[in-house]
């Protein structure tokens, strides 16, 4: 008779003890690399020497840019958040409450947002409004005879397309939050009185308040820790913020890269992030109180837009219009040979030949290979992870299943670029560095807090005695996993898979940090054609990867739509 | 068949509460066979204990033992996990899964469990555990589809299919309507002995304890009570608090004046409020202490001459202060020397409120328990 831990009923402590192993080496393996690299001397290399200095701490200090950096930073998240959540609640509230038609088209087509990369959307936005030649522009001084005003390389133009990136996130949060609050609260306001100002003003609104502020904190998080979109627009603009600060000093364009300030620096952006994630959680906390979900199913009361249907119907349509113009403009690039403003004389040059000769290049051809074994190996590694990091931190007691808890959350604090770069600094002297292995050990130390919320959150909602009753049928641990809760869950399990996906697919920050050239994936290459630049080149590219995550994500949103539909 | 040692189970002390004593080393045999009920209120421990015996929750302290194999020794840090200790269980929610039709329900203990049977003799055990329940035509309908009687049927089958030592049954009934419930009632125990499987089941609810168990053990605050067929716990409880969760009793405060030796038995000589009232039952109770003296409302017969005086009877007179007509019994209040007692009468006996009227009480039907702490 083996003898065990009295905590750990039902479940091996060896397989909790490994599972708790790889998360730690995912998670924390980097950090402490982080932590030695920033305390490294100038010019060395981790595991060159064991001098630990506070030089470079000292350099951020005495830097008056380090105020800028911040100051940039803020001012571009709380900008991109403000000009986000506004769109993201009005149209959340359209489609939830409201009459509108075309409801259910918004909602599937915000849902498959999350196919488009933003660097893809920068691509776009840089030919749409840039100074010079940028499409807008162009029509401008076409109808109006004078240079056109907008320019990309601003912080306002910035601010706008990170805003709108940020916003179906948003809209999905928002939505939730409409839809769970229980009309009869609105309907008592009115019974006893209220009429529709007062009842929003009064009861409505502070409703939603804590929900919204947190979706706000929430996405503020996100917008700091971003990068790609600073990188793409912000450093032709000379807006330095700290992530692309970050990624300059590791990979700067001359000289030697300064790793110890790099992680000096990603260091103050975890700080930031931390903080953030704590305020996070404080606003959450407090917003149990206000918590209007029943377990009582409803519909929530739907507005009669009447006469406002059409300007709302209008606006809605200018807003998606504004989302796919940047795909559009992509689109009519990738059918030129070289890159010019869309008119009748252009369109007599459209063909298929710039798709044709980029995939005829051995390194396309190479790093669509690669994507396509990142993205799968990536999202389905992340998702087995997840799925048994869920199943003992919801099932197991004692300290194990706690800190597995917590390793696994903790990565959503971590900025990617953070650990984009911790990442580089461990394996760096590794074979693992140049290989699309590393690029995956990425990607799931990034995903695996949202697979394993996603799994976990799914578990919650299952009654415990299903899997205990496969106990004590006299199942496994592991059959009872595969047999009865993987079956039970596979919509939210499908649903993380595909997020999982996309989002490998789309990233620039981990392949871009990482990148050599034996393990260029889509995102590399498009950047460096658009670097060269090869704009039809990088757009073609654009249009394959986006055509193919749609291949992907659409048919399967709309299966795992039907599915959980027909199980309600 | 099933041996329990002085099972423990403490909750650690949580945000600064105390640590919560859900079991306090209770022991308690099951025989081969039995149909043994954990009977208490909620929060008494027995769900607890359930869940020990199934392994699904580990015990601080205690031992156990499942025919001649001990699942859990917290001495020799033997733990047997729940997999393998060839059980049967029938849950609260009955833990259907959805996802599955009710005979892969019911195959899951054949194909996934201990001991692996051929595909044909699956097909067969499963059918015939289906044609026990009744519910063979429903083989390939999917769980969802069930009403609550048929999902209970359908977990019964599954925790039956696959013969366990020990079956395991956790508030069966307690998810059913009321009608439903008293057939099933008898089914499950009927099912059950037919089958020869010892049971155990754990209920809040006393007639499911008494109609269905062999043995009944009452549970309160983590403790076995009292541990009894139905009949003995009934009538010879050994605490007021087993006296008033199995049906109704009044409980009268006193002290035992004297015990005699009457006829070969012990008569006890119990001073109350009421006047004195002696007992003939076994009582832990020594002369001179205090204690409770249990009357159930059905011990009283009403007795028509005021002068006649049977033997070994208390003579118990008053007013009757307050009576309901409900049909199959007559409910009513007397008051003896402004104690009110709860009597319960044949529908047939004519009894007006306001009248005096005279109750003979036999020896044998008044039980003195300890005064509680």
């Amino acid at each position: 008779m083996p003898r065990r831990r009295a905590s750990d009923a039902g479940q091996p402590w060896i397989a909790q003890t490994v599972v708790l192993l790889i998360v730690a080496a995912l998670v924390i393996g980097p950090l402490l690399m982080l932590f030695r690299t920033a305390l490294l001397p100038e010019n060395s290399l981790p595991f060159e020497t064991w001098e630990f200095t506070l030089s470079n701490f000292a350099t951020i200090v005495t830097d008056p840019q380090v105020l800028v950096l911040l100051f940039n930073t803020a001012v571009y998240a709380l900008g991109s958040v403000v000009f986000g959540l506004v769109i993201a609640t009005v149209l959340a509230w359209l489609v939830e409450r409201t009459d509108m038609p075309g409801r259910t088209a918004i909602r599937v087509a915000l849902f498959t947002w999350m196919a488009v990369p933003p660097v893809i959307l920068g691509f776009g936005w840089i030919l749409l409004i840039n100074p010079g030649s940028g499409i807008l522009n162009a029509l401008w001084r076409t109808l109006a005879g004078t240079d056109g005003p907008l320019t990309i390389y601003s912080m306002w133009a910035l601010i706008f397309i990170t805003g709108i990136s940020v916003t179906p996130t948003a809209f999905v949060m928002i939505g939730g939050l409409f839809r769970n609050m229980d009309p009869q609260l609105e309907n008592a306001g009115y019974v006893h009185g209220g009429n529709w100002l007062s009842v929003a003003r009064r009861i409505t609104l502070p409703l939603l308040t804590p929900g919204l502020l947190s979706v706000g904190i929430y996405v503020f998080i996100a917008v700091v820790q971003t990068f790609e979109l600073p990188l793409i627009v912000g450093l032709t603009a000379r807006i330095p913020v700290l992530s692309t600060r970050i990624y300059l000093l590791s990979s700067p364009d001359v000289g030697v890269p300064n790793y110890g300030l790099s992680a000096a620096f990603g260091l103050l952006l975890l700080v930031v992030a931390v903080l953030l994630m704590l305020l996070y959680f404080r606003v959450v906390g407090a917003g149990e109180k206000y918590r209007v979900v029943s377990g009582k199913s409803f519909r929530p009361r739907q507005t009669e837009l009447g006469r406002w249907s059409i300007p709302a119907m209008i606006g809605t349509a200018l807003l998606v219009l504004l989302m796919i113009l940047p795909l559009l403009v992509l689109l009519w690039t990738s059918f030129l040979r070289f890159y010019e403003l869309p008119s009748l004389d252009a369109l007599s040059r459209v063909s298929l030949d710039t798709y044709r000769e980029v995939l005829a290049r051995g390194a396309v051809q190479g790093a669509i290979l690669n994507t396509v074994i990142l993205v799968f190996v990536s999202s389905t590694a992340t998702m087995c992870l997840a799925a048994v990091v869920a199943w003992f931190s919801q099932r197991g007691r004692g300290w194990i299943a706690r800190s597995l808890d917590v390793l696994s959350f903790s990565p959503i604090a971590i900025p990617p670029i953070v650990m984009a770069m911790a990442i580089l600094l461990l394996y760096l002297r590794t074979p693992l560095y140049g290989s699309v292995a590393i690029l995956i050990l990425g990607h799931m130390t990034i995903y695996l807090a949202f697979a394993t919320r996603t799994l976990s959150s799914a578990l919650v909602q299952l009654h415990k005695e299903l899997a205990d009753a496969a106990m004590v049928s006299g199942a496994s641990w592991w059959t009872t996993l595969t047999r009865v809760i993987i079956p039970l869950i596979w919509p939210q399990a499908l649903n993380g898979w595909i997020w999982v996906l996309a989002h490998s697919a789309r990233d620039l920050t981990i392949p871009l940090l990482l990148m050599t050239n034996s393990n260029m994936v889509m995102s590399t290459v498009m950047w460096t054609l658009w670097d060269v630049p090869d704009l039809p080149g990088a757009a073609a590219l654009s249009t394959l990867l986006v055509a193919a995550l749609l291949c992907i994500v659409v048919p399967l949103q709309i299966l795992i739509t039907r599915k959980s539909e027909r199980a309600m | 068949m099933l041996v329990i040692e002085n099972l423990e189970k403490t909750y650690a002390a949580r945000g600064g509460g105390q640590p919560v004593h859900a079991l306090r080393g209770v022991n308690c045999t099951v025989k081969q066979g039995d149909f043994f009920a954990l009977l208490g209120p909620s929060g008494c421990g027995k769900t607890t204990m359930l869940q020990s015996i199934a392994g699904l929750e580990t015990p601080t302290g205690g031992k156990i033992r499942i025919g001649d194999k001990t699942v859990f020794n917290s001495d020799k840090s033997i733990y047997v996990p729940t997999s393998q200790r060839m059980l049967g269980m029938v849950f609260q929610s009955y833990a259907i899964w959805p996802h599955m039709t009710v005979f892969d329900n019911v195959a899951f203990p054949l194909v996934h469990g201990r001991h692996k049977a051929p595909r044909e003799e699956v097909r067969k055990r499963v059918m015939l555990a289906l044609e026990r329940v009744k519910l063979a035509d429903f083989a390939q309908r999917l769980a969802p589809h069930l009403s609550g009687g048929q999902q209970q049927r359908v977990a019964l089958a599954r925790a039956i299919v696959h013969e366990p030592r020990l079956l395991l049954l956790d508030e069966p009934l307690s998810n059913l309507d009321a009608r439903l419930r008293d057939t099933m009632r008898e089914d499950l125990r009927n099912l059950v002995k037919s089958l020869g499987i010892t049971t155990v089941f754990v209920t809040h609810d006393q007639v499911e304890a008494m109609g269905m168990a062999d043995q009944v053990a009452v549970l309160h605050g983590g403790s076995i009570v009292q541990i009894g067929a139905p009949e003995e716990i009934y009538f010879r409880p050994r605490t007021a608090f087993a006296a008033n969760f199995v049906g109704r009793s009044n409980t009268l405060p006193g002290r035992v004046t004297s015990v005699e030796r009457v006829g070969g038995q012990n008569l006890l000589r119990f001073q109350t409020a009421i006047g004195e009232i002696c007992s003939s039952v076994a009582s832990d109770v020594e002369a001179g202490s205090e204690g409770l003296c249990i009357i159930r409302p059905q011990a009283f017969s009403p007795v028509p001459d005021r002068t006649a005086t049977e033997e070994c009877a208390n003579a118990i007179g008053g007013v009757l202060s307050a009576r309901s007509f409900l049909g199959d019994t007559v409910e009513a209040q007397l008051t003896v020397r402004d104690t009110p007692l709860r009597i319960v009468l044949n529908s047939y006996d004519t009894v007006m409120t306001g009248s005096e009227m005279r109750f003979s009480v036999p020896f044998d039907r008044c039980v003195i328990v300890p005064a509680e702490r």
